[in-house]
């Protein structure tokens, strides 16, 4: 089966798994304007229409350098490795789930304080409370419209724009 | 399902008293233009009873175009081929591993198949496979097996009509 990246485009990681995951250029004159300010943001999700869309959406946004995982697996390793500022995850996978990963990430020194936001179609009431207490930063509802995408994630991490 | 009595009542329709009769038909008596609610098509579909009410069954469209212009803002026609090339890709095989779980009983499968289904379909706009796949999700928590028999069907329907907006809209 053809890999997440490859199916939607991306630059593959190395078949020993040896990350170098690709790096999309960061947004030219976004709200964070250089590069040295931009947020470092891991996003996760076994649907690779969704890593397209989320990961243009970011690019569109501006002030986001975007790094891109398929699986709960492949989460925790960027996540030791690149250390991003901030997570967007979805929940359902096919191997560890959002929220196990969450809870692996919570257990790690180097990995315990990087916010996590879900980005799910499971967004009942009781579901985002739950999502919460497990330690999410916040909980993006799918479909989300992707122009509004890079807003909500700076509205969840509580972000202030700079003065361009 | 959505009560005709709500229709009727945008539409500025009046039904004195409920009746079998075919609400397409009932409309062309009695009305000159078509009732359309936003986001949804009123398909030619005949009267239903629903718990004793006049009711009828309103389907999403095939494709939102909004959300197809929303892709294009993003990252143009370029982007709009691409995602429907990966939609079209994960669509088929997602409702034939559907299928396949609810021959073997496997539920749990049948779910996974619908909820990636579901994301694929929302992040272009194909309104009613989501709808569908969301609602088969729902039918496998409740281990309704007879309801997601019917509603694969209707979901192999509705990713044929995608497909084909897909293509008329990509050329």
């Amino acid at each position: 089966m053809p890999d997440a990246h490859e199916q939607c485009g991306l630059k593959a990681p190395s078949v020993d798994r040896n990350w170098s995951l690709e790096r999309l250029d960061p947004y030219r004159g976004g709200p964070r304007g250089s590069l040295e300010s931009c947020l470092k943001i891991l996003i996760v999700d076994d649907d690779p229409g969704t890593l397209l869309v989320a990961s243009m959406a970011l690019q569109y946004a501006g002030g986001y350098e975007v790094l891109l995982a398929a699986s709960g697996a492949d989460a925790l390793v960027c996540a030791r490795q690149d250390r991003p500022d901030a997570i967007l995850m979805d929940i359902v996978m096919h191997d560890l789930d959002g929220v196990a990963v969450l809870a692996k990430l919570r257990a790690e020194p180097e990995t315990r304080s990087i916010p996590v936001i879900f980005h799910t179609a499971h967004n009942s009431p009781s579901e985002i409370k739950r999502l919460l207490a497990a330690g999410a930063k916040g909980v993006i509802s799918k479909p989300t419209n992707p122009i509004d995408l890079g807003a909500e994630v700076e509205r969840i991490l509580s972000l202030k724009k700079k003065a361009v | 399902m959505v009560p005709f009595s709500t229709v009727a009542a945008q539409s500025g329709l009046f039904i004195s008293r409920p009746s079998q009769e075919n609400i397409p038909s009932l409309l062309k008596r009695d009305s000159a233009t078509s009732i359309k609610i936003i986001g949804c098509t009123l398909r030619d579909q005949s009267l239903r009873n629903h718990d004793g009410r006049l009711g009828m069954e309103i389907e999403s469209e095939s494709i939102d175009m909004q959300a197809l212009e929303r892709l294009r803002r993003l990252g143009g026609n370029e982007l709009v081929s691409r995602m429907s090339g990966l939609f079209l890709s994960h669509a088929a095989p997602a409702i034939r591993e559907a299928s396949e779980g609810l021959a073997r009983g496997d539920l749990d499968k049948v779910g996974r198949a619908a909820h990636s289904l579901r994301s694929s379909a929302g992040n272009l706009g194909a309104q009613h496979v989501q709808d569908l796949a969301n609602r088969i999700e729902q039918l496998c928590v409740e281990e309704d097996a007879e309801g997601i028999k019917a509603l694969l069907i209707d979901l192999e329907r509705a990713y044929l009509d995608a497909k084909d907006r897909l293509a008329k809209e990509m050329h």
